[in-house]
Protein backbone atom coordinates (compact mmCIF):
# COMPACT_ATOMS: atom_id res chain seq x y z
CA UNK A 1 0.00 0.00 0.00
CA UNK A 2 1.37 3.37 -1.02
CA UNK A 3 1.66 6.23 1.38
CA UNK A 4 -0.82 8.23 -0.63
CA UNK A 5 -3.43 5.50 -0.25
CA UNK A 6 -2.66 5.25 3.50
CA UNK A 7 -3.09 8.98 3.87
CA UNK A 8 -6.31 8.83 1.94
CA UNK A 9 -7.62 6.08 4.20
CA UNK A 10 -6.57 7.99 7.33
CA UNK A 11 -8.29 11.13 6.07
CA UNK A 12 -11.36 9.02 5.39
CA UNK A 13 -11.23 7.54 8.86
CA UNK A 14 -10.67 11.02 10.41
CA UNK A 15 -13.61 12.38 8.41
CA UNK A 16 -16.03 9.60 9.26
CA UNK A 17 -14.84 8.66 12.81
CA UNK A 18 -13.26 11.85 14.11
CA UNK A 19 -14.31 11.29 17.78
CA UNK A 20 -12.57 7.89 17.81
CA UNK A 21 -9.34 9.35 16.39
CA UNK A 22 -9.48 12.17 18.91
CA UNK A 23 -10.09 9.66 21.71
CA UNK A 24 -7.03 7.69 20.59
CA UNK A 25 -5.02 10.89 20.48
CA UNK A 26 -6.17 11.86 23.98
CA UNK A 27 -5.31 8.40 25.33
CA UNK A 28 -1.83 8.54 23.80
CA UNK A 29 -1.32 12.09 25.12
CA UNK A 30 -2.61 11.06 28.56
CA UNK A 31 -0.25 8.09 28.73
CA UNK A 32 2.62 10.32 27.66
CA UNK A 33 1.74 12.88 30.33
CA UNK A 34 1.55 10.19 32.99
CA UNK A 35 4.86 8.65 31.97
CA UNK A 36 6.83 11.79 31.22
CA UNK A 37 5.42 14.36 33.64
CA UNK A 38 3.31 12.90 36.40
CA UNK A 39 5.46 9.96 37.48
CA UNK A 40 8.68 12.04 37.74
CA UNK A 41 6.71 14.72 39.60
CA UNK A 42 5.27 12.14 42.00
CA UNK A 43 8.74 10.68 42.60
CA UNK A 44 10.12 14.15 43.18
CA UNK A 45 7.32 14.92 45.65
CA UNK A 46 8.04 11.71 47.61
CA UNK A 47 11.73 12.54 47.72
CA UNK A 48 11.03 16.17 48.69
CA UNK A 49 8.70 15.04 51.44
CA UNK A 50 11.41 12.81 52.91
CA UNK A 51 13.97 15.59 52.67
CA UNK A 52 11.61 18.14 54.25
CA UNK A 53 10.92 15.79 57.14
CA UNK A 54 14.68 15.20 57.57
CA UNK A 55 15.57 18.88 57.33
CA UNK A 56 12.72 19.86 59.69
CA UNK A 57 14.20 17.52 62.29
CA UNK A 58 17.62 19.06 61.73
CA UNK A 59 16.22 22.59 62.01
CA UNK A 60 14.41 21.68 65.22
CA UNK A 61 17.68 20.36 66.65
CA UNK A 62 19.54 23.52 65.67
CA UNK A 63 16.83 25.81 67.04
CA UNK A 64 16.78 23.79 70.24
CA UNK A 65 20.52 24.18 70.49
CA UNK A 66 20.25 27.97 70.13
CA UNK A 67 17.62 28.01 72.87
CA UNK A 68 19.66 25.69 75.09
CA UNK A 69 22.76 27.81 74.58
CA UNK A 70 20.88 31.02 75.42
CA UNK A 71 19.36 29.39 78.49
CA UNK A 72 22.68 27.87 79.55
CA UNK A 73 24.53 31.16 79.30
CA UNK A 74 22.09 32.94 81.62
CA UNK A 75 21.70 29.98 83.99
CA UNK A 76 22.70 30.45 87.66
CA UNK A 77 25.11 27.51 87.28
CA UNK A 78 27.04 29.19 84.47
CA UNK A 79 27.19 32.37 86.55
CA UNK A 80 29.73 30.45 88.65
CA UNK A 81 32.06 29.92 85.69
CA UNK A 82 34.79 32.00 87.36
CA UNK A 83 34.63 29.83 90.48
CA UNK A 84 35.06 26.73 88.32
CA UNK A 85 37.87 28.32 86.30
CA UNK A 86 39.68 29.24 89.50
CA UNK A 87 39.22 25.72 90.87
CA UNK A 88 40.45 24.09 87.68
CA UNK A 89 42.41 26.64 85.66
CA UNK A 90 43.47 25.97 82.09
CA UNK A 91 47.13 26.69 82.85
CA UNK A 92 49.66 25.51 85.42
CA UNK A 93 48.57 27.45 88.49
CA UNK A 94 51.91 27.66 90.26
CA UNK A 95 51.55 31.26 91.47
CA UNK A 96 47.95 30.78 92.55
CA UNK A 97 48.90 27.64 94.43
CA UNK A 98 51.81 29.28 96.25
CA UNK A 99 49.62 32.27 97.19
CA UNK A 100 46.79 30.05 98.46
CA UNK A 101 49.28 27.85 100.27
CA UNK A 102 50.83 30.85 101.97
CA UNK A 103 47.47 32.19 103.16
CA UNK A 104 46.40 28.71 104.34
CA UNK A 105 49.60 28.35 106.36
CA UNK A 106 49.01 31.76 107.93
CA UNK A 107 45.35 31.03 108.73
CA UNK A 108 46.13 27.63 110.25
CA UNK A 109 49.08 29.02 112.31
CA UNK A 110 51.33 26.16 111.26
CA UNK A 111 54.99 26.40 110.39
CA UNK A 112 56.21 25.50 106.93
CA UNK A 113 59.52 23.73 107.36
CA UNK A 114 60.13 22.40 103.90
CA UNK A 115 58.64 22.83 100.46
CA UNK A 116 59.53 20.99 97.29
CA UNK A 117 57.87 21.79 94.03
CA UNK A 118 58.52 20.49 90.56
CA UNK A 119 56.59 22.75 88.25
CA UNK A 120 58.05 21.04 85.19
CA UNK A 121 57.86 22.77 81.87
CA UNK A 122 55.68 25.80 82.19
CA UNK A 123 55.59 27.71 78.96
CA UNK A 124 57.68 25.80 76.50
CA UNK A 125 56.65 23.87 73.45
CA UNK A 126 57.57 20.65 75.24
CA UNK A 127 55.12 21.46 78.02
CA UNK A 128 52.34 21.83 75.47
CA UNK A 129 53.35 18.51 73.93
CA UNK A 130 53.24 16.76 77.27
CA UNK A 131 49.73 18.12 77.76
CA UNK A 132 48.70 16.91 74.32
CA UNK A 133 49.91 13.40 75.15
CA UNK A 134 47.62 13.37 78.18
CA UNK A 135 44.72 14.71 76.15
CA UNK A 136 45.04 11.75 73.81
CA UNK A 137 44.92 9.33 76.69
CA UNK A 138 41.66 10.96 77.77
CA UNK A 139 42.81 12.03 81.22
CA UNK A 140 41.51 15.58 80.84
CA UNK A 141 43.56 17.06 83.64
CA UNK A 142 47.15 17.37 84.69
CA UNK A 143 48.64 18.28 88.03
CA UNK A 144 51.43 20.01 89.88
CA UNK A 145 52.96 17.95 92.65
CA UNK A 146 54.26 19.50 95.88
CA UNK A 147 55.89 18.02 98.95
CA UNK A 148 55.53 19.86 102.23
CA UNK A 149 56.78 19.53 105.74
CA UNK A 150 54.55 21.31 108.21
CA UNK A 151 54.74 21.51 111.97
CA UNK A 152 52.36 22.76 114.62
CA UNK A 153 49.92 21.46 117.18
CA UNK A 154 47.72 18.53 116.19
CA UNK A 155 44.69 20.82 115.88
CA UNK A 156 46.59 23.34 113.80
CA UNK A 157 47.88 20.67 111.44
CA UNK A 158 44.44 19.16 111.21
CA UNK A 159 43.05 22.61 110.41
CA UNK A 160 45.71 23.03 107.73
CA UNK A 161 44.84 19.64 106.22
CA UNK A 162 41.18 20.61 106.08
CA UNK A 163 41.86 24.07 104.66
CA UNK A 164 44.35 22.94 102.01
CA UNK A 165 41.64 20.82 100.43
CA UNK A 166 39.33 23.83 100.23
CA UNK A 167 41.49 26.10 98.14
CA UNK A 168 41.34 27.07 94.52
CA UNK A 169 43.05 25.72 92.41
CA UNK A 170 41.75 22.30 93.39
CA UNK A 171 44.31 20.69 95.67
CA UNK A 172 44.23 17.31 97.28
CA UNK A 173 46.49 15.51 99.72
CA UNK A 174 47.70 12.31 98.10
CA UNK A 175 49.81 11.03 100.99
CA UNK A 176 50.89 12.16 104.42
CA UNK A 177 52.83 10.95 107.39
CA UNK A 178 52.06 12.64 110.69
CA UNK A 179 54.18 12.01 113.72
CA UNK A 180 54.83 13.58 117.07
CA UNK A 181 57.55 16.15 117.41
CA UNK A 182 59.36 16.56 120.64
CA UNK A 183 60.80 20.04 121.12
CA UNK A 184 61.11 22.90 123.58
CA UNK A 185 57.95 24.48 122.16
CA UNK A 186 55.84 21.67 123.52
CA UNK A 187 57.04 22.36 127.00
CA UNK A 188 56.28 26.06 126.58
CA UNK A 189 52.82 25.82 125.07
CA UNK A 190 51.73 22.60 126.73
CA UNK A 191 50.32 21.39 123.41
CA UNK A 192 51.53 18.29 121.58
CA UNK A 193 53.56 19.33 118.60
CA UNK A 194 53.34 17.23 115.47
CA UNK A 195 55.14 17.27 112.18
CA UNK A 196 53.58 16.16 108.96
CA UNK A 197 55.18 15.30 105.66
CA UNK A 198 52.66 15.49 102.89
CA UNK A 199 52.44 15.24 99.14
CA UNK A 200 49.79 17.33 97.52
CA UNK A 201 48.57 17.58 93.97
CA UNK A 202 47.09 20.70 92.40
CA UNK A 203 45.09 20.03 89.31
CA UNK A 204 44.61 22.02 86.15
CA UNK A 205 42.60 21.48 83.02
CA UNK A 206 44.41 20.01 80.03
CA UNK A 207 41.86 18.79 77.59
CA UNK A 208 41.10 19.72 74.04
CA UNK A 209 37.39 20.46 73.86
CA UNK A 210 35.77 20.68 70.46
CA UNK A 211 32.30 21.86 69.62
CA UNK A 212 30.22 20.48 66.79
CA UNK A 213 27.45 22.45 65.17
CA UNK A 214 24.82 19.73 65.24
CA UNK A 215 25.68 18.14 68.60
CA UNK A 216 23.35 19.14 71.43
CA UNK A 217 24.73 20.95 74.47
CA UNK A 218 25.49 18.82 77.50
CA UNK A 219 22.90 19.19 80.23
CA UNK A 220 24.06 19.76 83.79
CA UNK A 221 23.02 16.93 86.03
CA UNK A 222 22.60 16.84 89.81
CA UNK A 223 26.17 15.64 90.29
CA UNK A 224 27.52 18.77 88.56
CA UNK A 225 25.22 20.97 90.65
CA UNK A 226 26.48 19.22 93.76
CA UNK A 227 30.05 19.92 92.63
CA UNK A 228 29.16 23.61 92.25
CA UNK A 229 27.75 23.63 95.78
CA UNK A 230 30.98 22.09 97.08
CA UNK A 231 33.03 24.66 95.18
CA UNK A 232 31.08 27.53 96.75
CA UNK A 233 33.04 27.09 99.99
CA UNK A 234 36.42 27.15 98.22
CA UNK A 235 38.80 30.02 98.80
CA UNK A 236 40.62 31.45 95.81
CA UNK A 237 44.08 32.96 95.89
CA UNK A 238 42.68 36.28 94.68
CA UNK A 239 45.68 36.59 92.43
CA UNK A 240 44.89 38.72 89.39
CA UNK A 241 45.94 37.28 86.07
CA UNK A 242 48.72 39.34 84.52
CA UNK A 243 47.80 40.04 80.94
CA UNK A 244 50.41 42.61 80.01
CA UNK A 245 54.09 43.13 80.63
CA UNK A 246 54.75 45.81 83.19
CA UNK A 247 58.05 47.64 83.62
CA UNK A 248 60.93 46.88 81.28
CA UNK A 249 62.57 49.30 78.85
CA UNK A 250 65.55 49.87 81.13
CA UNK A 251 68.89 50.65 79.54
CA UNK A 252 70.81 49.60 82.62
CA UNK A 253 69.21 46.38 83.76
CA UNK A 254 71.14 46.23 87.01
CA UNK A 255 70.71 49.91 87.84
CA UNK A 256 73.98 50.22 89.77
CA UNK A 257 74.33 53.82 90.91
CA UNK A 258 77.25 55.80 89.53
CA UNK A 259 77.97 53.34 86.76
CA UNK A 260 75.28 54.29 84.28
CA UNK A 261 77.41 57.05 82.69
CA UNK A 262 80.43 54.78 82.34
CA UNK A 263 78.30 52.07 80.86
CA UNK A 264 76.92 54.51 78.34
CA UNK A 265 80.43 55.55 77.35
CA UNK A 266 81.51 51.93 77.02
CA UNK A 267 78.48 51.24 74.87
CA UNK A 268 79.34 54.21 72.61
CA UNK A 269 82.93 53.04 72.30
CA UNK A 270 81.81 49.57 71.40
CA UNK A 271 79.57 50.98 68.69
CA UNK B 1 -42.75 -3.50 -10.16
CA UNK B 2 -39.36 -4.52 -8.88
CA UNK B 3 -38.60 -3.97 -5.14
CA UNK B 4 -35.74 -1.49 -4.46
CA UNK B 5 -33.11 -2.27 -1.78
CA UNK B 6 -31.64 0.85 -0.06
CA UNK B 7 -28.09 -0.09 1.19
CA UNK B 8 -27.21 3.52 1.93
CA UNK B 9 -29.85 3.83 4.63
CA UNK B 10 -28.50 0.73 6.43
CA UNK B 11 -24.96 2.05 6.12
CA UNK B 12 -26.00 5.42 7.46
CA UNK B 13 -27.76 3.78 10.37
CA UNK B 14 -24.60 1.77 11.21
CA UNK B 15 -22.41 4.83 10.79
CA UNK B 16 -24.66 6.87 13.04
CA UNK B 17 -24.47 4.13 15.64
CA UNK B 18 -20.65 4.07 15.36
CA UNK B 19 -20.44 7.86 15.60
CA UNK B 20 -22.60 7.84 18.70
CA UNK B 21 -20.38 5.13 20.19
CA UNK B 22 -17.24 7.07 19.21
CA UNK B 23 -18.64 10.23 20.76
CA UNK B 24 -19.30 8.29 23.92
CA UNK B 25 -15.68 7.02 23.90
CA UNK B 26 -14.40 10.55 23.22
CA UNK B 27 -16.44 11.84 26.11
CA UNK B 28 -14.92 9.25 28.43
CA UNK B 29 -11.44 9.86 27.06
CA UNK B 30 -11.96 13.58 27.52
CA UNK B 31 -13.00 13.09 31.11
CA UNK B 32 -9.99 10.83 31.73
CA UNK B 33 -7.65 13.32 30.07
CA UNK B 34 -9.18 16.12 32.13
CA UNK B 35 -8.56 14.14 35.29
CA UNK B 36 -4.94 13.55 34.20
CA UNK B 37 -4.50 17.29 33.55
CA UNK B 38 -5.98 18.18 36.94
CA UNK B 39 -3.76 15.63 38.68
CA UNK B 40 -0.74 16.85 36.77
CA UNK B 41 -1.41 20.45 37.73
CA UNK B 42 -1.93 19.36 41.33
CA UNK B 43 1.37 17.48 41.26
CA UNK B 44 3.18 20.45 39.71
CA UNK B 45 1.75 22.81 42.32
CA UNK B 46 2.58 20.31 45.10
CA UNK B 47 6.11 19.93 43.82
CA UNK B 48 6.61 23.66 43.55
CA UNK B 49 5.19 24.27 47.05
CA UNK B 50 7.39 21.59 48.56
CA UNK B 51 10.47 22.89 46.78
CA UNK B 52 9.73 26.32 48.19
CA UNK B 53 9.17 24.82 51.64
CA UNK B 54 12.52 23.03 51.42
CA UNK B 55 14.28 26.19 50.28
CA UNK B 56 12.78 28.11 53.21
CA UNK B 57 13.81 25.33 55.61
CA UNK B 58 17.37 25.35 54.31
CA UNK B 59 17.49 29.13 54.58
CA UNK B 60 16.24 28.94 58.18
CA UNK B 61 18.81 26.23 58.93
CA UNK B 62 21.56 28.38 57.50
CA UNK B 63 20.52 31.39 59.56
CA UNK B 64 20.28 29.22 62.70
CA UNK B 65 23.73 27.77 61.95
CA UNK B 66 25.09 31.30 61.60
CA UNK B 67 23.53 32.20 64.96
CA UNK B 68 25.21 29.18 66.55
CA UNK B 69 28.52 29.97 64.86
CA UNK B 70 28.36 33.58 66.06
CA UNK B 71 28.13 32.17 69.59
CA UNK B 72 30.85 29.56 69.01
CA UNK B 73 33.19 31.15 71.56
CA UNK B 74 30.51 31.18 74.21
CA UNK B 75 29.57 27.59 73.39
CA UNK B 76 33.19 26.51 73.69
CA UNK B 77 33.45 28.25 77.07
CA UNK B 78 30.29 26.50 78.21
CA UNK B 79 31.59 23.10 77.02
CA UNK B 80 34.87 23.68 78.86
CA UNK B 81 32.86 24.71 81.94
CA UNK B 82 30.85 21.46 81.84
CA UNK B 83 33.97 19.38 81.19
CA UNK B 84 35.74 21.03 84.12
CA UNK B 85 32.74 20.33 86.34
CA UNK B 86 32.86 16.66 85.34
CA UNK B 87 36.55 16.47 86.19
CA UNK B 88 36.03 18.28 89.49
CA UNK B 89 33.20 15.92 90.37
CA UNK B 90 35.54 12.99 89.77
CA UNK B 91 38.29 14.62 91.83
CA UNK B 92 35.86 15.26 94.70
CA UNK B 93 34.66 11.66 94.54
CA UNK B 94 38.24 10.33 94.54
CA UNK B 95 39.12 11.99 97.83
CA UNK B 96 35.77 11.63 99.55
CA UNK B 97 36.70 8.24 101.05
CA UNK B 98 39.84 9.63 102.64
CA UNK B 99 38.10 12.71 104.06
CA UNK B 100 35.24 10.65 105.49
CA UNK B 101 37.60 8.13 107.06
CA UNK B 102 39.73 10.86 108.63
CA UNK B 103 36.72 12.66 110.06
CA UNK B 104 35.14 9.41 111.27
CA UNK B 105 38.17 8.05 113.15
CA UNK B 106 39.07 11.49 114.46
CA UNK B 107 35.59 11.73 116.00
CA UNK B 108 36.08 8.32 117.66
CA UNK B 109 39.21 9.30 119.52
CA UNK B 110 38.57 12.86 120.62
CA UNK B 111 39.89 13.72 124.08
CA UNK B 112 40.01 11.28 126.96
CA UNK B 113 42.94 9.04 127.65
CA UNK B 114 43.29 7.99 124.04
CA UNK B 115 44.95 10.14 121.45
CA UNK B 116 46.11 9.85 117.88
CA UNK B 117 49.89 9.88 117.94
CA UNK B 118 50.42 9.37 114.27
CA UNK B 119 48.60 9.30 110.97
CA UNK B 120 49.68 7.92 107.67
CA UNK B 121 47.92 7.82 104.35
CA UNK B 122 48.85 6.84 100.84
CA UNK B 123 46.62 7.38 97.87
CA UNK B 124 48.12 4.52 95.87
CA UNK B 125 47.26 1.72 98.30
CA UNK B 126 44.23 3.54 99.81
CA UNK B 127 45.37 2.77 103.33
CA UNK B 128 44.93 5.02 106.33
CA UNK B 129 47.10 4.12 109.30
CA UNK B 130 46.38 5.47 112.80
CA UNK B 131 48.89 5.25 115.58
CA UNK B 132 46.77 5.32 118.72
CA UNK B 133 48.24 5.87 122.17
CA UNK B 134 46.33 5.13 125.36
CA UNK B 135 47.41 6.06 128.84
CA UNK B 136 46.34 2.80 130.47
CA UNK B 137 45.33 -0.78 129.71
CA UNK B 138 41.71 0.18 130.44
CA UNK B 139 41.62 2.90 127.81
CA UNK B 140 43.35 0.51 125.40
CA UNK B 141 40.57 -1.93 126.05
CA UNK B 142 38.12 0.81 125.13
CA UNK B 143 40.02 1.36 121.87
CA UNK B 144 39.60 -2.33 121.02
CA UNK B 145 35.91 -2.12 121.85
CA UNK B 146 35.47 0.90 119.60
CA UNK B 147 37.35 -0.72 116.71
CA UNK B 148 35.26 -3.88 117.07
CA UNK B 149 31.97 -1.99 117.39
CA UNK B 150 29.22 -2.40 114.81
CA UNK B 151 29.38 1.29 113.99
CA UNK B 152 33.00 0.92 112.84
CA UNK B 153 32.56 -2.54 111.28
CA UNK B 154 29.66 -1.34 109.16
CA UNK B 155 31.67 1.48 107.65
CA UNK B 156 35.11 -0.14 107.57
CA UNK B 157 34.94 -3.93 107.69
CA UNK B 158 38.66 -4.37 107.15
CA UNK B 159 40.75 -2.85 109.95
CA UNK B 160 44.10 -4.39 110.71
CA UNK B 161 45.48 -3.92 114.21
CA UNK B 162 49.19 -4.37 114.72
CA UNK B 163 52.26 -3.06 116.54
CA UNK B 164 50.88 -3.19 120.06
CA UNK B 165 53.59 -2.02 122.42
CA UNK B 166 54.00 -0.69 125.96
CA UNK B 167 56.23 2.23 126.82
CA UNK B 168 58.16 2.84 129.98
CA UNK B 169 55.61 5.41 131.12
CA UNK B 170 52.90 2.73 131.07
CA UNK B 171 51.18 3.96 127.94
CA UNK B 172 50.20 1.60 125.17
CA UNK B 173 50.55 2.16 121.44
CA UNK B 174 48.66 0.45 118.68
CA UNK B 175 48.47 0.81 114.93
CA UNK B 176 45.13 0.52 113.16
CA UNK B 177 45.24 0.17 109.37
CA UNK B 178 42.04 1.05 107.57
CA UNK B 179 41.67 -0.29 104.07
CA UNK B 180 39.45 2.17 102.25
CA UNK B 181 39.41 0.72 98.75
CA UNK B 182 37.70 -2.46 100.03
CA UNK B 183 34.78 -0.55 101.46
CA UNK B 184 34.22 1.25 98.20
CA UNK B 185 34.37 -2.01 96.24
CA UNK B 186 31.85 -3.66 98.52
CA UNK B 187 29.44 -0.75 98.34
Amino acid sequence: MTSGALEKQFMMLFKTRRPLVLSGFLVILGVMLIGLVMLPQAKSIISLRQKISQETGQLTKLQQKVMELNDALISPEYAQVDVVNQALPSKKPILDLLTSLSSTIAQSHVKLEQLEVSPGLIASEAAEQSVIVKKQTGIGNDYLALSLKISGSFNQVEEFMRRIEEISPFTTITSFDLSEKVSDTEQKTGEDQVVIMMDIKTFFFAQNVKQTLENPLPVLSDKERETLRQLASFRSSGLMEQKEITGGGLEDLFGVEGYSLELKQLYEQAE
Amino acid sequence: MPRSINFVREHRRQLKFLVEKDTQILKQAGIGFGVIIVLMVALLIGNWTMSRQLTNLLAKQESTRQTIQSQADLELKYLVFVEKLNILHQLFADRQGKQEALAFFRSLFVGGEVKIAGLKYDDTDQQLTFSIRSDSIFSLDQVFDVLKSDQVKQKYPSIDKKGLSRSNDGSYSLQAIVQMGQKEEES
